[in-house]
């Protein structure tokens, strides 16, 4: 193929990216930012999974809002215009600053159902024998003002059982006290009303974050116009840590992007000395980026905002190749033509994507959702870049006709004799003993850590709100959970209530503050049976606590008989339907997970957790019943697959040390895999030194450091007659590889952190290593800085 | 509990009488809404304002209990204190004995025979109750008005306040509220929706300046 023709298809393969990327991609594109979606799923039990997830997801959705104000009137009407405006913008659901307002329907819906529901306490109470206790918590209720404190009238409850089951379901609420409907604290002489809601969709998706930040903007602003007197608005949940995250994480993207650009574009203008050399090298980065996040998008249907900022760093990698294209004419600077710098570099080039691209294969084959992204914008961005170099460079770059800059050539000179020098016997022995020490007190302290939290973003601002928040309500809701599930809502409602009952003991233990559990408002049948004939027994019989009560308290013996008729006949059995339909199920809603994949499921949620130990044994007797701590499932998740990447790094350096001894023999393939295993291993030896903990996320950058490394050597070893423009190739090659994962080493996302600095270390140390151990393994030979001293 | 025929025919007249001249009472007053300030500016201010002086008040009680059916109320006496530090202690002495006490940590009632004892939170409306309680004894409208809406009619001496909640819901104590007195605070009122009402009676109110010793705010631990 001529360069004309290449030219046609380069222009033809710049189109076709261009107009995917502005047309089909760039108006549809949706960023993820959870990392958790970067994440393989716990998969601890597949039936239950899917429910787990259903929940996760709730939680993440939401948002605790804490409105204060000095003066408690004004904290509750700001509260409630606050509310008010939230839940009209759309932007959020289920907002909610009152509970148990509906009291009408829950004491008809109680006096409905009354022959099958009773508190748990009453139900423990009167199946102990104390019914003489609560005869006598009746009598100093009506005699005292404490019945006024019974939801539920007197009269049609007298001995306030009906109170007790209303009130004993109310969820866990900490420090926050109901001021009318409304929760709130106060502390300092500021008064915080409580309001809940759920964001319309994934905080972690851009288009929710965004209409978030407009309907809170909105509502404050209202909040304030509402109140007198200055109202402060406290927020806690995953959506503030989610927006600042992405904002950040955008803003990093540009920022790194923009600089390994710049940076990148201007050595080139300074080595080439041609115009053509940095816009060419624009063209080929910038299909690269289209044509990656394009095949992200159309693969996965959305784009992981790590997996972007991962991608930002390969400009250093994709630029690899426009670089090693011009820096071909310094070979011979007066009569190169770009026609011919392929028959020179094409081959290296090849061999150099070909590793590459394997390496990032490797983490295709991982059941990381979030690394297959990075692998495949990596894979993409970086063979559409290098089409660009092989089809439009040939026909559009222009040599300079000018000789290597004289400080680039004093400085590879200068690279080559410290190679040298180092070469000497005595330098080999002073070198590799300092290596030996460096590695011995390196690799011992090497700490391996595995916890989630310390991948996460953490904003300090935020963490203090979050702290505040939790210090005014006290008992916080918890992230780890019980789920429970079962073949139907009946089964699921039984063992729940054997689970209800283990963790009532567990509560008087200590082992945990409180717990919310569904079968508190709606008993399974069968607890509705037992609780049906313990009220017959205890309660209605002609010796029951009911008619006595009525006839000491004066009521004529017909009302009396009247009422225990009524009462008895409120025996309709209470079905999971009816309960939901009603408000007296408002608080529980996000708690019963219904059914799906033909499995029923319902969380225990929990509050104080004291003893984490006590709720699993717990979890263990209850078949059914399942502890989920999220946080240490995806990290022991996290902590298998760190074994299982190291695994498949050894087992690439097996696979590649394969390939170079059958194309280099034995003796030279243990020279090219000698610098980024070297690498590897001073990289693990930094990090020890350091005081970096060695995660998933370091590992990874291992196996990308082997992937883009391996190459130095080889490209090092193919160019063999060339030898000075290819270790200016190499030299430039890791410098802008070594700046593009540097700026990453700035990110204030800890993933990304981990590989950026991993990268930073390893390409630096694995070119010094490829560089020196070159000139230890060939005799000095007159370096060749242009054509006359070339043959 | 015995019964006394005799006592139960006194207090149903008593209570008949009560009732008709409540409705014909509170039809007037409910059609009179008033602000905090305005009801500070009859002549309840200057109890208002002994009450608000004192941090702890003392006295007697009576409260009457009408259950809708019951066609006589539950009657019981006694006497109470109301500390600002501590909260409301209300002993009763007939027909049994029995303390209630109402604290910012919960509520403890005592008989006889056993103690019981919720904490706020377990039951999370406890704490404003004691404030809404407080309030209608101290005859803090402040307090009331953050709650209530109000109401007012005044006849010489005598004044009296209805209350409305503003908001229902679990944490609410009654649906309609009449505080009524001249020099103190001589009766409040609470009536529930579903008919049932109660009347306390207070008597002997005296004021102190200062806080309860040791010994007596110990009564209020549960």
């Amino acid at each position: 193929m001529n360069a004309r023709r290449r030219l046609v298809a380069g222009v033809l393969l710049l189109a076709l990216v261009g107009s995917v990327f502005w047309l089909l991609v760039q108006p549809r594109l949706r960023v993820e930012t959870d990392l958790l979606a970067l994440l393989p799923r716990g998969a601890a039990d597949q039936r239950t999974a899917s429910a787990v997830d259903a929940f996760s997801e709730r939680l993440a959705r939401k948002v605790i809002f804490l409105v204060g104000a000095a003066d408690p009137a004004a904290a509750s009407a700001a509260a409630q215009v606050f509310a008010d405006a939230l839940s009209q913008s759309g932007a959020f659901r289920a907002v909610r600053e009152r509970i148990g307002e509906d009291l009408q329907a829950s004491a008809s819906f109680y006096l409905g159902h009354r022959a099958r529901l009773l508190s748990p306490s009453d139900q423990a109470m009167l199946e102990a024998g104390g019914g003489e206790k609560l005869y006598r918590s009746a009598l100093l209720a009506l005699y005292t003002p404490a019945g006024l404190m019974h939801p539920i009238a007197g009269s049609r409850d007298p001995l306030g059982l009906g109170s007790d089951y209303l009130l004993e379901q109310l969820p866990a609420t900490g420090n926050a006290q109901l001021r009318g409907s409304q929760l709130a604290v106060t502390e300092k002489g500021q008064t915080f009303v409580l309001v809940s809601a759920e964001t319309a969709g994934s905080p972690f998706a851009g288009d929710v974050q965004d209409r978030a930040e407009a309907a809170l903007t909105a509502a404050t602003r209202a909040a304030r116009a509402a109140a007198p007197g200055e109202i402060t608005l406290l927020q806690s949940g995953a959506l503030q840590h989610a927006t600042v995250a992405a904002r950040r994480a955008q803003n990093e993207v540009a920022l790194f992007g923009t600089i390994a650009t710049v940076a990148v574009l201007a050595l080139m203008l300074v080595l080439f000395r041609d115009w053509r050399a940095p816009v060419l090298g624009l063209i080929a980065i910038s299909a690269g980026a289209a044509a990656g996040i394009s095949a992200t998008h159309f693969v996965f249907g959305e784009l992981h905002l790590i997996a972007l900022v991962f991608g930002s760093s390969l400009i250093g990698v994709a630029i690899d190749y426009s670089m090693h294209f011009y820096a071909d004419q310094f070979r011979a600077p007066r009569s190169w033509v770009p026609t011919d710098a392929l028959a020179h570099v094409g081959q290296p080039i090849l061999l150099s994507i070909g590793a590459t691209v394997l390496g990032y294969m490797g983490l295709l084959l991982l059941p990381f959702p979030g690394l297959k992204q990075m692998a495949l914008i990596s894979i993409a961005g970086l063979i559409v870049a290098c089409a660009c170099v092989f089809l439009i460079f040939p026909a559009a770059a222009r040599g300079s006709g000018r000789d290597l800059p004289r400080w680039c050539a004093q400085f590879i000179a200068a690279i080559e004799q410290s190679g040298h020098y180092l070469a000497k016997r005595r330098a080999r022995l002073i070198v590799g003993v300092l290596a030996l020490v460096f590695l011995a007190v390196g690799l011992a302290r090497v700490q391996f850590r595995d916890d989630i939290r310390t991948l996460q973003m953490v904003t300090p601002r935020l963490a203090q709100v979050e702290r505040r928040v939790s210090e005014l309500l006290g008992t916080l809701s918890e992230s780890r959970y019980f789920l429970v599930s079962g073949a139907d809502a009946e089964s699921v409602l039984e063992t729940e209530e054997q689970l209800a009952q283990a963790l009532r003991a567990l509560k008087q233990g200590g082992a945990v503050e409180a717990f919310t559990a569904v079968s508190n408002s709606l008993p399974s049948l069968r607890r509705q049976e037992q609780i049906q004939r313990l009220l017959e027994q205890k309660i209605l019989a002609d010796d029951g606590l009911l008619p006595r009560l009525m006839q000491e308290l004066g009521f004529d013996a017909a009302h009396a008989a009247r009422e225990v008729e009524a009462f008895r006949n409120s025996r309709t059995p209470l079905q999971p339907d009816e309960w939901l339909a009603n408000p007296i199920s408002t608080s529980f809603r996000d708690l019963w997970l219904g059914a799906s994949d033909g499995h029923y499921a319902t969380v225990v949620a929990l509050a104080g957790i004291h003893d984490t130990d006590a709720l699993r044994a717990v979890a263990r007797t209850i078949p059914g019943a399942r502890f989920v701590d999220r946080v240490s499932e995806i990290s022991a998740v996290l902590a298998r697959y760190r074994v299982a990447v190291s695994e498949l790094l050894l087992l690439a350096y097996a696979a590649i040390f394969g390939v170079l001894a059958w194309r280099y023999g034995l003796r030279d393939a243990v020279w090219l895999s000698a610098a980024p295993l070297g690498a590897t291993v001073l990289t693990l030896a930094f990090a020890g030194i350091a005081g970096l903990q060695v995660n998933l996320f370091a590992v990874l950058g291992l196996l990308l450091l082997l992937a883009l490394g391996v190459d130095y050597a080889i490209f090092l070893r193919e160019s063999s007659a060339e030898r000075t423009t290819a270790l200016l190739s190499v030299s430039l090659s890791a410098l802008t590889t070594m700046l593009a994962f540097g700026l990453l080493g700035f990110s204030s996302t800890p993933l990304i952190r981990s590989i950026g600095l991993t990268l930073l270390v390893g390409i630096g140390s694995c070119w010094l290593i490829t560089v020196v151990g070159d000139s230890w393994r060939r005799p000095p030979t007159p370096l060749s800085l242009g054509e006359e001293h070339h043959g | 509990m015995r019964r006394c025929p005799w006592l139960a025919a006194a207090t149903l007249a008593a209570g008949a009488v009560l009732a008709v001249s409540r409705s014909a009472c509170a039809s007037g007053l409910f059609d009179q809404p008033v602000s905090a300030s305005e009801l500070l500016h009859t002549t309840l201010a200057q109890p208002a304002a002994e009450l608000a002086a004192a941090r702890v008040l003392s006295g007697k009680f009576v409260q009457r209990r009408y259950l809708a059916g019951l066609d006589r109320p539950l009657v019981s006496q006694g006497d109470f204190l109301l500390a600002r530090e501590q909260g409301i202690l209300w002993r009763t002495t007939t027909p049994f004995p029995s303390e209630f006490v109402l604290s910012a940590g919960g509520m403890t009632l005592r008989d006889g025979a056993s103690t019981t004892h919720l904490s706020s939170s377990e039951r999370p409306a406890l704490r404003t109750a004691l404030e809404v309680l407080f309030a209608l004894f101290a005859l803090d409208v402040g307090r009331l008005a953050e709650s209530f809406e109000l109401f007012g009619q005044n006849q010489g001496d005598h004044w009296q306040v209805g209350l409305r909640p503003r908001d229902g819901g679990l944490a609410r104590l009654f649906d309609q509220a009449v505080i009524s007195g001249a020099h103190t605070v001589e009766r409040i009122e609470l009536s529930s929706a579903s008919g049932d009402r109660t009347e306390i009676e207070l008597s002997g109110i005296e004021t102190h300046a200062s806080a309860l010793d040791a010994g007596e705010a110990a009564r209020f631990h549960p």
